[in-house]
């Protein structure tokens, strides 16, 4: 079983990698991911399933602003994971096309990761910005949670601060 | 909100999706630089990916990887690019229009620096390019001249003698060590008979009638009509010496 949670990590891995550098995914191909493992997952990895899916579900509708604000909000996200490894001069115009592995790691500020969605670091920082997209995030996770398992979502998922490992 | 620090829900999950796992297998360099260059499978991308996001080590040597062929390419694309046959002939077009035509608007619009840049270019052309075809014919007669006065000056220290004149230019004396300064005190042109006493060689007859043993060889040519090349003056045989002036 804890392989199979691997192994299906894995697979989640490769989905945000495509969310991340192309800035959309198969939603079909996510569905029937998650629609294979959400059921037999446990925990913390059955809100990762939910996650990827409404991720998912967000980058293939809405408006273009609200896409591109939730992209940056997931390269902030993954950026701030793994062992710091930040060169020192970052090239953000190169990480428009980047994937998970050049954002692990390398611990973005927001403005850093909304630039790397082409939205120019000047004026006041746009934090607004990241609230939307989280807010935005949680409503769809919600609506994944419920269509899936029938059940309103837990806390853990909807208001945070708690760990996920049951 | 705390920028430096990612907390939420969200963060949490996303930190844990990428949280290291127990590998078996890792990838070779060779699927690392496959990744690097895009040129793997869907399939093969995503196994890669997975792999490399939950494994610290694979990951670092992946980062690496991508570092050197990143300096690499900068390295070759510094280099300079041989434009296409399409390019070349379409810049040398535009080259050919853009100039006439710049000159012409010019020319229309402020003809008056025109015709002064032109008279300014033409006098400068010839400014410069005048002394530059007289200057090695003033250099070549003036260094004729110069030679001419040496030639001049060599004749006057050698004097109106021909001997003397065609000695020196033989060598012969130059060869032994005798200046003309050493020929133009005695007078080959007027003789004086001298008899060649026993044991007497051309050394100590130019030591003793001349002054100088270096002067032996001239002696022996200046005789070579009364001696033969090949033999010693013989006692009793009268020869010729030059006069001292003066003596």
């Amino acid at each position: 079983m804890a392989v199979r949670a691997s192994l299906w990590r894995e697979e989640r891995l490769a989905h945000w990698d495509v969310l991340l550098s192309a800035g959309t995914s198969c939603l079909a191909e996510v569905e029937t991911l998650v629609a294979r493992s959400a059921r037999e997952e446990t925990g913390a990895d059955r809100a990762a399933c939910v996650l990827l899916l409404a991720a998912a579900r967000l980058t293939c509708r809405g408006q273009v602003r609200g896409r591109r604000n939730l992209r940056a909000a997931l390269r902030y996200w993954f950026s701030h994971t793994g062992t710091r490894d930040r060169p020192d001069e970052l090239a953000l115009d190169q990480l428009e096309v980047g994937g998970l592995l050049d954002f692990i790691g390398l611990y973005l500020t927001w403005p850093e990761a909304l630039a790397t969605v082409g939205v120019p670091m000047t004026g006041a920082i746009n934090y607004m910005a990241l609230k939307r997209a989280e807010q935005q995030l949680r409503k769809q996770c919600a609506a994944e949670w419920t269509r899936l398992f029938g059940s309103t979502a837990p806390s853990t998922l909807m208001e945070g601060g708690e760990s996920f490992n049951e | 909100m705390n920028d430096g620090c990612c907390s939420g829900r969200f963060a949490q999950l996303i930190a844990r999706e990428v949280s290291p796992l127990e590998h078996q297998e890792h990838p070779g360099l060779e699927k690392l630089f496959d990744l690097s260059s895009q040129d793997v499978s869907s399939e093969t991308r995503a196994e890669l990916v997975g792999h490399l996001a939950t494994c610290d080590a694979c990951r670092g040597r992946w980062k690496k990887l991508q570092s050197h062929l990143h300096d690499e390419e900068a390295v070759l694309c510094s280099r300079v690019r041989v434009p296409s046959f399409a390019q070349y002939i379409g810049e040398r077009s535009a080259r050919r229009r853009s100039v006439p035509a710049w000159t012409r608007q010019l020319f229309e619009s402020k003809p008056y620096i025109v015709l002064a840049a032109s008279a300014a270019t033409l006098v400068l052309a010839l400014g410069v390019s005048i002394p530059l075809l007289r200057g090695p014919a003033l250099l070549t007669s003036e260094r004729v001249a110069e030679l001419s006065g040496e030639v001049q000056q060599l004749r006057n220290q050698i004097g109106s003698s021909s001997w003397t004149g065609n000695t020196i230019a033989n060598g012969l004396g130059t060869s032994r060590g005798i200046t003309a300064q050493d020929l133009t005190t005695l007078d080959w042109e007027n003789p004086r008979a001298y008899v060649v006493e026993a044991g007497e060689d051309w050394q100590e007859i130019a030591q003793n009638e001349l002054g100088d043993e270096r002067l032996w060889p001239l002696l022996w040519l200046y005789n070579r009509e009364i001696v033969p090349a090949d033999a010693s003056p013989k006692a009793g045989t009268t020869i010729h010496l030059p006069t001292p002036y003066g003596g």
